[in-house]
């Protein structure tokens, strides 16, 4: 696997946690074509981290083919923040911070998994099934033996 | 407890003041003299006037959280979802969406029409436009005769005609042009 990363982006780690999670599971090629139709600042800092990312692993990581990976891990860390001061009408005085967030990827060699996150499977009938039955023998008249 | 009474109490001598302009009670009904010049600013009145009222009253849950982090899948959604309406150009190879222009493609549009904007102002400038403008590239006046460009102000480009740019933009590709003078009706009732 190939690691990557871009410190002190100009952008909210919490509104750039958004973009990291849309990429999750992708494949290198459907996360690029994504994020040039994402409108917001933070989609062009993660789209350039991921082609530079691609280029490490074709040059110094021995991959074959570019479009064999798939994004493994995406996330986002707070960066440097600068505070200050604003003023505000009535002797009020207002906090003001510039927030920067570090972007991390890590791109994995194949084909990504079916569903990067277990839980968000769509369930086959059988498991439907089950749980519906469980379901049902969960009820219970109140106060009843 | 008796700090507040006395807070509210300077707050009512305070509105008394400014809507008859006068102490309350009256001078003259005073038990004890009270000096006129006794308002004391020792507390600000700025920070009296709703300062630190709006205060949370319990802790967020956690599905209050989550919910505002995520939103709703029913009502708004906050997390980002990939679009499915992405194509491909045929004419560049690049992305586009669905119903859109091809981003590639219309900045390729855009420089050239920046560029003949730009030669339209530099030969033209401010002087007011009574004739057709016509715009035209390298080798491209000799092939009309000067009549032709007789009422027209001509601007030529210094550089070759695009390959995507045709010379007929007014006349339809799909439908030959007629010399008979029939009209055919359209979009009959």
């Amino acid at each position: 696997y190939v690691c990557h990363m871009r410190t002190n982006i100009k952008y909210s780690p919490w509104k750039m946690w958004y973009i990291a999670c849309m990429v999750r599971g992708m494949t290198v090629d459907e996360a690029i074509k994504q994020l040039s139709f994402v409108l917001k600042k933070g989609a062009i800092a993660v789209k350039e981290t991921i082609l530079e990312a691609q280029q490490i692993a074709v040059e110094k990581h021995n991959v074959e083919f570019r479009s064999n990976l798939w994004v493994a891990e995406s996330f986002v860390g707070k960066g440097v923040v600068i505070r200050g001061m604003r003023r505000h009408a009535r002797a009020r005085v207002g906090k003001v911070e510039y927030f920067h967030c570090h972007y991390f990827v890590r791109l994995e060699e194949g084909t990504p998994p079916k569903h990067y996150y277990p839980f968000k499977r769509e369930l086959t009938g059988s498991e439907l099934l089950e749980n519906w039955l469980q379901q049902m023998r969960k009820r219970k008249i109140p106060n009843s033996l | 407890m008796l700090r507040r009474v006395g807070r509210i109490l300077k707050q009512i001598e305070n509105i008394f003041a400014l809507a008859f302009g006068r102490q309350f009670p009256p001078q003259s009904l005073c038990v004890v003299a009270v000096p006129t010049n006794a308002t004391n600013k020792t507390s600000l009145d700025v920070l009296d006037n709703g300062f630190l009222w709006a205060v949370p009253r319990s802790r967020r849950s956690v599905e209050k959280r989550l919910s505002r982090k995520f939103g709703y899948p029913e009502y708004v959604y906050k997390l980002l979802l990939p679009k499915r309406n992405l194509l491909v150009c045929n004419t560049c190879g690049h992305h586009y969406e669905a119903n859109h222009l091809c981003p590639h493609c219309y900045a390729k549009v855009r420089t050239e029409t920046e560029a003949m904007q730009s030669t339209i102002q530099k030969e033209l400038g401010l002087n007011p436009v009574e004739q057709e403008v016509v715009v035209i590239y390298e080798g491209e006046k000799v092939e009309q005769p000067a009549e032709f460009w007789k009422g027209k102000r001509v601007i030529e480009m210094k550089k070759e005609r695009p390959s995507w740019f045709s010379k007929n933009l007014l006349e339809k590709s799909t439908v030959q042009p007629s010399s008979g003078g029939d009209v055919k009706p359209t979009e009959l009732a």
